[in-house]
C-alpha cells in the first residue's frame, strides 16, 4: 500500500498530475463552444457583409464600432438608441484581431462554435506559453501549477464564449510570446533575440491595446531584476518601447479610442475621469485577479465596501506572500518579484476600460507565478515544517489561495459560461420572434427594453437593415406609458429612469448629460427629455412620430424578463403602465 | 472527591478491591448518577465535528420557522445562505457509518463473524428510549391532526422518513426521519459485514462498499429523470428522505472505517505531506462551495445539483475531511474540534436532536416573534440570540433525557451484555 501511495503522488507530482490538470482546464472551457453569437458578434458579422454602415470595410476595422463616418446612420437604423452621446466615439486599433474575426466570418458566417474554437486555440497557445515564460524562470513544478492557474483563470471566461472579446485572448498570447522572447533577450543579450521580441511586440500591438499591459512586465523586469546602468535598461526596454509607441502614435493619428461613453475612460481624451475612477477599478481588478472576488459584485458596492475588501485581501496576500518569499532561494525570490510587480503594472492600462475579469489576463501571468511559488513551497518543501504559528498560518493561506484558483475559478467559470451563454439564447430567441412578427412592418418601437441586447446592436439579428428599430427606455423599472396625441407619447419612469447616463453606461457618459427640454431628431420620430429625477437622470419623455401611432405597420413591443410582447396603446389622453 | 480519588489510586497497589475503600459512597452515587456517560474519545475531534453538525441543523430549523412557520421578517439573502447550510445532518449519517462500521470490523476481526445479536442490542438501548420518550410525550401532550394520528405507527415503527415529512400536519416529530434512516440502516448493516467478508480481497470488498455508495445516486438520477414533473417538496419526500435514495453518506462512513481499518499507518505517512493534506482540503472545498451554492447553475439546474448535492457531493466532503481529522492532518483545525468542551456536547447530541425542534417553536421563535414584532429588535440580533438560545435549552432538555432515560437504560443494556 506504501509503495502504491508513494507511486500515485508521485505521478500526480509529476506529467499525469499535470496533464490531468489541463485536461480539466480544457473541460472547463469547452462548454464555451456552444455558446451562441452575442452582442458585438452580430455587428461584427454585419461589417464582414458590408451590411454594417458605412458599408464595406475591409479585414482590420471590425472593432471600429461607431465614430463620426457612421453615427448618424447607425441611430437612425437604431443600431444605437436615440440617447447615444451626439459625438460617442468607440473604434480601436486591433487589426490583427480583427483579421481573425474577419477569417472566421468569410468561412463560417453562422458557426459561433467555429468562432469559440478559434478562440480556444488562441487559450491553448496563451497557456503553453505562459508555461514557457514560467518554465525559463522557475522550476519545472513551479512553472506547471502556474500554468494550471493561469489556464484555469476566470478572466479567460468571457473572451472564449464571446467571439468579439477574442483580442483579449490573442494579446495575451502574442504579449506573452513577446515576453519570453524578451525575457531570452535580456538574459542573453543577442540581437536576433532582440529582433524577435520587437516583432512579437509589433503583432501584440497589432492585436490590441490590452498588449500595452505587458508594459507591466517590462517595466518591473528592468527596475526589479536587472542590475545595470540606466542606460543599459533603458536601451534593453527598446524591443517593447518602440512597437507600443508606435502603436499609441498610430492610435492618436488615426483618432482611434473612446470617447462620449461612460464604459471607457480613455485617458488620452478624458484623463480626469480616468484617474477619478481608477482606484476603484484598480482595487476590484486586484480582488478579482488574486483574491477571486466577483468583479461585478464588487463593483456594485460601495467604495468604502471595495476598499475595505481590497485592503483585507491585500494584508492576507502580503503575510502569505511575504513568508513564502523569506522562505524561498534569492534567485526564484528575484523572478517572482518582477513578475508580482508586473502583474500589479499590467492592470493599469486596463483601468481604462468598464471594470470586467476578462481584462486580466496579462495580469494573470504574474498573479500565477506568485501563486505557484507560494503553493509550490508551501506544499513542496524541502524539510517538514512546523505545523504552529505562522508557517501553520501561511499554509491555510495558500490553501486559501489554492481554492480560489483551483476550486473556486473552475466553477464559477462554468457557471458564468452557462450564464451568459443562457442569456445570449434567450436574445436569439427573443429576436427570432420579432423576426416571425416584423414582416411588412414601417418601424418596430420597444417601449420598454430589459436586454442589453435589446438596446445595442439589436437590429444587427433582424435580417433587415432597412426596417428601424426604436428602443424607447432602457433598464427602466415600471412605466407608465400615456398617449398624449395622435402621434405623440411619454413615458415616464419610476423608480428608475428612463435610461442611465455616467460611469459606466456606454451609450452617454455623464459630460454629455442630457437636460429637460433637450431633444433628439431621428427620421420618423423626434424625443424630447421633458423632466429629470433628482439624480439628474430622465424621468420623463415625450416621442412625436411622423405616423398615427395606430398606423398597424409599427409594430409596438415591450420586454420584460420573461422577453418581448406586444404592446397595444391606450386611448389619447390615457396611459397605460408596463410592469417588468 | 479528592480524598476519595487518592484513596482509589492507592488501593490497587495494595492488592485490595477499589469497592472496598469507598468511605463516602453517597456523594460518589449522586455524582456518578449526574455525570455525564461521555462519548469514547478515540477521535477526539470528531466530537467537535458532532458540535459543527448539531449546530448546523439547529440554525437551519430556527431560519426555517423564522421564515415559513412564524413567518418573521429575514432578509431574504440572509435565510438563503442558512438555509443552504442544510448538510450537517449529513455529517451524522457519515460519523454513524464510520463508528458502527469500526465497531463491526473489530467485532469481525476478534470473533470473525459480526455478533449481530449484540450490536442490535447496543443499538436498541442506546437510541430507542429517549425517543419513544419524546415521541410518546409529543403524541400525547399536542392536539394531532387526524394525518398524524393515522401515520403515528410510522413513527413508532422507524419508518418516519416514507412518511413525507416535509408536508405539515403529517407526522408528529417529522425530524425523526433522519433517525428513522439510520435504524434502517442499523437493521441492515450487520447483513452488509457478513456479505463484505464473504468477499477476500479489499479490492472486492471496496467494490462492493463503492458499488452500494455509487447506487443511492444512480436510484435519485433515475427517479428524478423519470419524474419530471417533481416539484421542491416531491424531491425532498422522494430523494432526500428514503433510505434507499440517502444511503451513500452511510456507505461513505463504512468505506471511510474500512480504508482507516485497513490502511491506518499508510494514510497517516501519505498525510504527512503537505501536498496530500490540500488535495483532501480541496476536493471537501470544492464539494462545500457546490453545496453552498445549489443556484450557481442556474433555476433550471437546481434539480440536478440536489441530486448530486443530497448524498454524494456531502459524503464525498465529509470523507476528505474526516480522513484529515483522523489521521492528524486537520491542523489548527483539528485542535480546535478537539477541544474537550465538543465531548461533552456531542454526547448530548442525539438529545438535542430529538428535543431542539419543540423548544423551537414552543419558546424559542415565539420569543423571537415578540422581540421583533413588538419590541422593534433587529434581526441581526434576534436570530443569533435565538441560534444560541436553542442550542443551549436543547442542551438543558438533552442533559435531563440522558441523566434520566439514556444513562438507566445504558446500565440496562450493560447488565443484559453481561448475562448474555
Amino acid at each position: 500500500m506504501t509503495a502504491s501511495v508513494s507511486g500515485w503522488r508521485d505521478r500526480l507530482r509529476g506529467d499525469v498530475g499535470f496533464r490531468l490538470a489541463i485536461a480539466f482546464a480544457v473541460l472547463v472551457h469547452v462548454p464555451a463552444l456552444f455558446a451562441p453569437f452575442i452582442i458585438d458578434d452580430f455587428a461584427q458579422r454585419e461589417m464582414t457583409q458590408g451590411l454594417y454602415a458605412p458599408g464595406d470595410r475591409g479585414p482590420f476595422a471590425l472593432y471600429d464600432f461607431i465614430d463620426d463616418s457612421n453615427r448618424a446612420a447607425l441611430l437612425e437604423r437604431g443600431v444605437f438608441p436615440w440617447w447615444t452621446h451626439p459625438h460617442l466615439v468607440v473604434r480601436f486599433l486591433r487589426p490583427l484581431s480583427s483579421f481573425s474575426l474577419y477569417l472566421d466570418y468569410r468561412i463560417a458566417p453562422r458557426l459561433a462554435w467555429w468562432g469559440h474554437l478559434h478562440s480556444l486555440l488562441w487559450w491553448a497557445a496563451a497557456t503553453l506559453l505562459v508555461y514557457a515564460i514560467l518554465e525559463s524562470s522557475f522550476t519545472r513544478r513551479i512553472a506547471r501549477i502556474g500554468s494550471i492557474v493561469f489556464a484555469l483563470a476566470q478572466c479567460h471566461v468571457i473572451p472564449l464564449l464571446w467571439i468579439a472579446n477574442r483580442e483579449a485572448i490573442i494579446s495575451t498570447a502574442t504579449g506573452a510570446a513577446g515576453l519570453l522572447l524578451y525575457l531570452r533577450w535580456r538574459r542573453e543579450r543577442r540581437a536576433r533575440d532582440a529582433i524577435a521580441t520587437f516583432a512579437a511586440f509589433c503583432l501584440a500591438m497589432a492585436a490590441g491595446e490590452y498588449s500595452l499591459c505587458f508594459s507591466g512586465y517590462v517595466v518591473a523586469f528592468e527596475v526589479l531584476r536587472r542590475r545595470e546602468s540606466f542606460l543599459a535598461r533603458a536601451s534593453g526596454l527598446a524591443p517593447f518601447v518602440v512597437p507600443a509607441a508606435a502603436y499609441l502614435g498610430l492610435r492618436s493619428a488615426l483618432q482611434y479610442g473612446a470617447r462620449g461613453g461612460g464604459m471607457y475612460f480613455d485617458p488620452f481624451w478624458n484623463f480626469g475621469a480616468f484617474l477619478a475612477d481608477a482606484p476603484r477599478r484598480f482595487s476590484v481588478l486586484m480582488c478579482a485577479a488574486w483574491a477571486g472576488v466577483d468583479d461585478e459584485m464588487l463593483l456594485a458596492q460601495r467604495w468604502w465596501v471595495v476598499m475595505g475588501v481590497a485592503v483585507a485581501a491585500a494584508a492576507l496576500l502580503t503575510v502569505v506572500v511575504a513568508q513564502t518569499f523569506r522562505s524561498v532561494e534569492e534567485p526564484v525570490r528575484r523572478e517572482a518579484s518582477w513578475l508580482l510587480g508586473g502583474s500589479v503594472l499590467a492592470v493599469v492600462p486596463v483601468l481604462a476600460v468598464h471594470t470586467s475579469a476578462r481584462l486580466l489576463g496579462a495580469a494573470m501571468i504574474g498573479v500565477s507565478a506568485v501563486v505557484a511559488v507560494v503553493l509550490d513551497r508551501a506544499w513542496f518543501p524541502e524539510r517538514a515544517q512546523p505545523r504552529r504559528g505562522m508557517a501553520e498560518l501561511t499554509a491555510t493561506l495558500a490553501l486559501g489561495l489554492a481554492f480560489i484558483h483551483f476550486v473556486r475559478a473552475p466553477i464559477a467559470g462554468l457557471a458564468e459560461t452557462q450564464f451568459r451563454s443562457g442569456i445570449g439564447d434567450a436574445i436569439e430567441r427573443r429576436m427570432a420572434w420579432v423576426r416571425e412578427r416584423a414582416a411588412g412592418r414601417s418601424a418596430i418601437v420597444v417601449l420598454r427594453a430589459e436586454a442589453f441586447a435589446t438596446a445595442l446592436f439589436a437590429p444587427c439579428m433582424l435580417d433587415d437593415v432597412t426596417l428601424p428599430w426604436r428602443v424607447l427606455s432602457y433598464e427602466a423599472g415600471r412605466v407608465l406609458v400615456v398617449r398624449s396625441g395622435d402621434r405623440s407619447l411619454e413615458l415616464i419612469a419610476s423608480p428608475r429612469p428612463i435610461f442611465q447616463m455616467g460611469a459606466d453606461e456606454v451609450f452617454r457618459g455623464m459630460d454629455g448629460s442630457l437636460h429637460a427640454g433637450d431633444s433628439v431628431q431621428l427620421t420618423g420620430m423626434k424625443a424630447t427629455v421633458l423632466q429629470l429625477d433628482k439624480d439628474g437622470m430622465p424621468k420623463r419623455a415625450r416621442f412625436d412620430f411622423d405616423k398615427n401611432l395606430s398606423d398597424p405597420s409599427i409594430l409596438w413591443l415591450r420586454e420584460t424578463a420573461a422577453g418581448f410582447e406586444e404592446q397595444s396603446l391606450p386611448q389619447r389622453g390615457q396611459g397605460e403602465p408596463i410592469v417588468p | 472527591m479528592r480524598r476519595l480519588v487518592a484513596t482509589c489510586r492507592i488501593l490497587p497497589a495494595y492488592g485490595m478491591s477499589a469497592t472496598v475503600a469507598v468511605p463516602r459512597a453517597e456523594p460518589a452515587v449522586m455524582r456518578r448518577f449526574f455525570e455525564l456517560d461521555l462519548l469514547d474519545n478515540r477521535y477526539p475531534a470528531l466530537h467537535g465535528m458532532r458540535f459543527l453538525a448539531i449546530a448546523s441543523i439547529v440554525q437551519y430549523h430556527v431560519t426555517m420557522n423564522f421564515k415559513y412557520t412564524r413567518p418573521l421578517p429575514i432578509d431574504d439573502g440572509w435565510s438563503a445562505l442558512s438555509l443552504n447550510v442544510f448538510f450537517g445532518m449529513d455529517l451524522f449519517f457519515v460519523l454513524s457509518g464510520f463508528l458502527i462500521g469500526s465497531i463491526l470490523l473489530r467485532s469481525v476481526e476478534t470473533s470473525g463473524t459480526a455478533n449481530v445479536r449484540r450490536f442490535y442490542l447496543r443499538r436498541a438501548f442506546r437510541t430507542f428510549p429517549a425517543y419513544y420518550l419524546v415521541l410518546t410525550l409529543l403524541a400525547v401532550l399536542l392536539p394531532l391532526t387526524d394525518a398524524q394520528h393515522r401515520h403515528l405507527w410510522l413513527e413508532y415503527v422507524y419508518l418516519t422518513n416514507y412518511g413525507k415529512p416535509l408536508i405539515p400536519g403529517q407526522l408528529v416529530m417529522p425530524w425523526g426521519w433522519s433517525l428513522a434512516l439510520e435504524e434502517q440502516f442499523y437493521l441492515a448493516v450487520p447483513f452488509l459485514f457478513l456479505l463484505l467478508y464473504k468477499f477476500r480481497t479489499d479490492r472486492a470488498r471496496l467494490t462492493l462498499i463503492g458499488g452500494l455508495w455509487i447506487g443511492a445516486l444512480l436510484v435519485r438520477v433515475v427517479l428524478y429523470l423519470t419524474h419530471p414533473g417533481w416539484d421542491e417538496v416531491a424531491r425532498y419526500n422522494y430523494l432526500y428522505y428514503p433510505t434507499h435514495t440517502r444511503a451513500d453518506t452511510l456507505m461513505a462512513g463504512i468505506a471511510l472505517a474500512y480504508v482507516q481499518h485497513r490502511w491506518r499507518a499508510p494514510i497517516a505517512r501519505w498525510l504527512e505531506s503537505p501536498f496530500s493534506r490540500a488535495l483532501l482540503h480541496l476536493t471537501a472545498l470544492a464539494c462545500v462551495w457546490l453545496l453552498m451554492q445549489p443556484y450557481k447553475f442556474g433555476l433550471k439546474a437546481i434539480g440536478i445539483m440536489q441530486v448530486l448535492s443530497w448524498g454524494t457531493l456531502t459524503s464525498i466532503m465529509y470523507f476528505a475531511w474526516t480522513l484529515l481529522l483522523l489521521n492528524g492532518g486537520g491542523g489548527w483545525v483539528q485542535r480546535a474540534l478537539s477541544l474537550p468542551f465538543f465531548r461533552k456536547v456531542a454526547t448530548l447530541g442525539y438529545g438535542v436532536y430529538l428535543v431542539h425542534l419543540p423548544i423551537c417553536g414552543m419558546i424559542v421563535s415565539r420569543v423571537a416573534g415578540v422581540l421583533v414584532l413588538q419590541h422593534g429588535w433587529p434581526m441581526p440580533v434576534v436570530w443569533p440570540a435565538s441560534v444560541v438560545s436553542l442550542l443551549a435549552l436543547s442542551l438543558v432538555a438533552s442533559y435531563g433525557l440522558h441523566v434520566f432515560v439514556e444513562k438507566p437504560f445504558l446500565r440496562i443494556r450493560d447488565r443484559l451484555q453481561g448475562w448474555t
